[in-house]
């Protein structure tokens, strides 16, 4: 009995241990604000037909009036759009929609412009696992149970 | 006896005069500029539309904004919107902290995220406009979009020429 209650106690210690102080780590400090509303996605277009900026404030106005679109920039001049939108509100097709349906805009896949010179330093963590890191964070927090945002 | 404690009984009947008199407690206090500009909602609408202005510069020609946002151009290229969410969400922190809201900035300060980027003053203005344009297009008064700029400008040292 003794050794096999030793090995249970050394198994806890190595696997509870961590998670406590995984735990603390998470509840050191209060959640940001930004933690408790759904993750934004953008979506970005080249319309094309889109010549002039009474066409660009038009989209613009329908796009806002779409329930879930945060945000919106439509420029005629290189016919780029990009807009940021709650993916759990409202689809890519609705979005998609808004730009083609009376048939004057076809929409393509952006022809970005990319910076060929030396950006300066860059950070070596893919913003990837930050965020993954932060939504463990949030995960076990016990704070976000008595913020009135929650 | 009593001509030497007139002058004391006079000055301490003076000081409770006057302390009597004291403002006006029913006067409200005046709104802190996060409230002004409109709380949560209406900041993170700003900086969402600010990234979105952003992203659209760096497309057009000479661009100004291009060199410094590469990361973030390259990951809306790739269909990857967590850099710009990084920046949207710091930035609301950011500015709700700045203007009295419950906000909370966890990132880094404005030297270290800057350092080594020499951006310059052209392009700190470029990006200012981007964010004027995002206040107008949100109807910001003027009074506000005035203090939050002086607010935010006061950060320029810390950026440029880093």
């Amino acid at each position: 009995m003794k050794p096999l209650s030793k090995r249970i106690r050394w198994i806890l210690l190595i696997f509870l241990l961590p998670f406590l102080g995984l735990v603390v780590w998470a509840n050191w400090e209060e959640p940001p604000l930004s933690a408790y509303f759904p993750p934004v996605a953008w979506a970005s277009y080249q319309v094309v037909g889109l010549k002039t900026a009474d066409q660009a404030s038009m989209l613009d106005d329908r796009l806002l009036r779409i329930s879930g679109v945060h945000s919106c920039n439509i420029n005629p001049q290189n016919q780029f759009a990009i807009l940021s939108y709650n993916p759990d509100e409202v689809g890519e097709d609705r979005l998609r929609q808004a730009f083609t349906q009376e048939g004057m805009f076809r929409l393509a896949a952006p022809q970005w412009k990319t910076w060929e010179g030396d950006p300066g330093p860059q950070c070596p963590v893919p913003a990837s696992y930050i965020e993954k890191i932060n939504r463990l964070k949030f995960a076990l927090s016990v704070r976000k149970f008595f913020s009135e945002y929650y | 006896m009593f001509k030497r404690m007139l002058p004391l009984a006079l000055l301490v009947a003076g000081t409770l005069t006057f302390s009597s008199c004291k403002k006006n407690d029913d006067t409200p206090a005046t709104p802190s500029l996060y409230t002004r500009l409109g709380g949560n909602a209406a900041i993170t609408k700003v900086v969402n539309d600010f990234a979105g202005n952003v992203v659209a510069e760096t497309q057009t020609a000479n661009s100004k904004l291009l060199r410094t946002f590469k990361p973030l151009v390259d990951a809306a290229k790739a269909g990857d919107p967590t850099r710009a969410n990084n920046l949207v969400n710091n930035l609301i922190n950011q500015i709700g902290q700045a203007t009295g809201g419950p906000e909370k900035y966890m990132g880094k300060d404005m030297m270290t995220a800057h350092k080594g980027m020499k951006i310059t003053d052209d392009e700190f203005t470029a990006l200012v406009n981007e964010l004027v344009k995002a206040l107008d297009k949100n109807s910001v008064p003027s009074q506000e979009k005035t203090e939050l700029l002086t607010i935010l400008g006061g950060l320029k040292g810390q950026i440029v020429g880093q």
